[in-house]
């Protein structure tokens, strides 16, 4: 069962009498282990996707489930619940609480879902030293730099164990090389504890390592490809500076434009 | 307890715009405090004081209202002792003593004030102010004693053992006079009472104006101001065959109690103004605080935290911005509400205007530190909690994109 299923979802902002169609019909789903990566221009929509399958926003009309179960009609709790238990999330601009300490940050999402502190406490330090961040465990985020500072946002989306982590371009306030070790340690992590990753970008170097690539342009999307993604197999195995270059096979979504990969609607 | 730690440390990590909210919180618990103990000060100076001096019930002759000379002779109690016997037998009485109220010349040379006299028992309970405010002699014991104030010498140009000539139109309306030594001299600490009223014994004075064995008014001071009512009911059915008119501290003080009713409402009035600026500046300073931090809030949200956690986080902030507030109000308020308690305020004439002298004693009750202590920590707790509701009311997407 796909973990994410998204169902002709649209998405129409109203700004005075102008009416902006974010999304115009989106669907695709999300397996279990997934590594997507959802490509596009600015203002393609990506981020007001994002939100919708994050449960952060609405859409004007469609459908998306979790788990076979659908999101609309949960109350704000159960979103809150939802979110916390069963989502994990990576920021744009890393969105560390400022005030916590880097442990504190990664054990947050354990302390709201009432985890008993002995346990919030080492699972928090494991995924610490996983992110390898161990050494500044207890300095504040205004310590560290962009790449720790995402890195401590992936691992406080991953403390609770979500099915789905939800990345809002967690590459783009990073230099190029700090952008490909984050993501080489989402790919890690994804491989390591079977949890779907869903990110965008429009990084072209950070999309070689997406096993799904969806493109969005307007609101539609355009084409889904798949590939066998860098840094995956033995042969590049390892590496954040080994990115191979750009030719993959693509898959031509069925329909073209605003075609998905479940077909038309 | 991870929110109520983000709240402190939120707290302590804008220390100019904390100061700033404790502060409006402190200043408005010091201001009320400073406001409540003044009234309370005059309140409790107007009934220790002046009621003790006027009585809680006056006995007159019936008409005594009607007059039309303060001073006018013409309604007199005849054989007081028998009514004062009565009245010091009785349990809730605790002070009762005969007064003969006059009006005369004081002479001396070719000086001359007019004035009230006061014909009083030698050790009277009554006119504590002057008794206290008595700067040399005593107030009159002999026949020949007079007591005035230090202003009504200078201005007459007598001192302690001077003679003083004093001027009246007796009972039977002729002229007489008799001169007195000065046995004591007093200052009141208000001016306009010390240059109204002399004192002589009442023995003296039934001589000077005529009136031997009557006198103009029984003033009786009794256990609690509460039973005023009852007692006068009492005494009036009981002498009213006598044309004996009782009234209470409430007939004759209508219009000071009147006007004490009137600060009452002034001072809830200057409170709730005190209360509304305090709360627009908390609550814009808490605004602020909030919707800087909106990106944080909007993650803590996007993560898990349900809105009535965040509700609950805010409204933290606010009651430790209240808490922490108040106690500076009241580190600095008690301290000089008991200050102005001891050493009084400079009022001048705005106090005499009341009858309270020219400082006013402020007063500490238990009850101003609780209001001023409720009113510090909820103001700052309702500014908190309509900055909580406002942020608690947007979707988390907008205030991501308000972040930025």
């Amino acid at each position: 069962m796909p973990v994410l299923e998204v169902r002709d979802v649209h998405k129409t902002y109203t700004l005075g009498k102008t009416q902006i169609r974010a999304l115009r019909g989106v669907s695709f789903s999300v397996e279990p282990g997934d590594f997507l990566s959802i490509v596009g221009p600015s203002g393609c929509g990506k981020t007001t996707l994002l939100n919708i399958l994050g449960s952060i926003d609405e859409p004007s009309a469609g459908e998306v489930r979790i788990d076979g179960e659908p999101l609309s009609g949960l109350s704000d709790n159960e979103e809150a619940d939802m979110r916390l238990s069963r989502m994990g999330f990576i920021f744009q601009a890393f969105n560390l609480i400022p005030v916590l300490n880097i442990l504190e940050n990664v054990e947050f999402p354990l302390i709201l879902a009432g985890t008993k502190p002995g346990e919030r406490r080492a699972r928090a330090r494991k995924l610490v030293e996983a992110v390898g961040l161990a050494d500044v465990a207890t300095h504040k985020p205004d310590e560290l730099s962009g790449g720790q500072r995402q890195r401590v946002a992936i691992a406080r989306a991953l403390v609770n164990e979500p099915e789905v982590v939800i990345a809002d371009e967690p590459t783009a306030n990073l230099d190029s090389e700090t952008g490909a070790m984050i993501v080489e340690l989402m790919q890690r992590l994804n491989s390591e504890q079977k949890v779907s990753f869903i990110f965008s970008t429009h990084d072209p170097d950070i999309v070689q390592y997406a096993k799904r690539i969806i493109r969005l342009r307007d609101g539609l999307i355009t084409q889904v490809e798949e590939q066998r993604p860098a840094g995956a197999g033995p042969e590049s195995a390892g590496s954040a500076g080994e990115r191979p270059a750009g030719d993959r096979p693509a898959t031509e979504g069925p329909g073209g434009a605003g075609a998905t990969d479940e077909g038309p609607r | 307890m991870i929110l109520p730690r983000i709240a402190l440390l939120n707290i302590t990590k804008h220390p100019r715009r904390t100061l700033l909210i404790m502060f409006a919180v402190m200043l408005s618990v010091v201001v009320m405090l400073f406001l409540e103990g003044m009234l309370e000060g005059m309140r409790r100076t107007f009934f220790q004081s002046t009621l003790r001096d006027t009585g809680h019930v006056q006995l007159h002759d019936e008409g005594w209202e009607d007059r039309i000379n303060r001073y006018s002779l013409e309604h007199t109690i005849s054989r007081p002792e028998e009514l004062l016997d009565h009245l010091r037998s009785r349990r809730e009485v605790r002070e009762a003593e005969k007064f003969l109220i006059f009006g005369g010349l004081l002479i001396h040379e070719k000086k001359n004030l007019s004035a009230g006299g006061v014909g009083l028992e030698p050790h009277t309970a009554f006119y504590t102010s002057v008794k206290d405010g008595m700067v040399e002699g005593s107030l009159p014991r002999g026949p020949h004693d007079i007591a005035v104030s230090t202003r009504t010498a200078s201005l007459l140009d007598v001192s302690l053992g001077d003679p003083l000539v004093v001027l009246v139109e007796d009972s039977g309306g002729s002229p007489y006079y008799i001169e007195y030594e000065v046995a004591g001299l007093f200052d009141s600490d208000s001016s306009q009472f010390d240059t109204s009223w002399f004192f002589l014994t009442h023995a003296a004075a039934e001589e000077l104006v005529y009136l031997p064995g009557e006198t103009t008014e029984i003033r009786v001071n009794l256990t609690g101001a509460d039973l005023a009512d009852s007692v006068a009911s009492d005494l009036q059915a009981r002498w009213s065959d006598r044309g004996v008119s009782v009234q209470t501290w409430r007939d004759i003080h209508g219009s000071f109690i009147v006007v004490f009713e009137l600060f009452d409402f002034f001072m809830l009035f200057i409170d709730l103004l005190v209360l509304i600026v305090a709360a627009s500046v908390i609550t814009n300073a808490i605004l602020m605080n909030v919707f800087e931090r909106t990106r944080e809030f909007a993650t803590m949200r996007a993560i898990g935290l349900k809105k009535r956690a965040q509700f609950g986080l805010i409204s933290l902030e606010g009651a430790t911005y209240g808490a922490a507030g108040t106690l500076a109000g009241l580190a600095v308020g008690v301290p000089l509400v008991l200050f102005f308690a001891e050493h009084g305020l400079y009022m001048g004439a705005a106090g005499e205007a009341f009858e309270m002298g020219r400082r006013i004693y402020f007063s500490l009750t238990t009850a101003s530190v609780v209001r001023s202590v409720a009113a510090g920590v909820l103001t700052a707790v309702a500014g908190s909690l309509y900055a909580a509701r406002v942020l608690g009311r947007r979707p988390i997407v907008e205030m991501f994109e308000e972040a930025g």
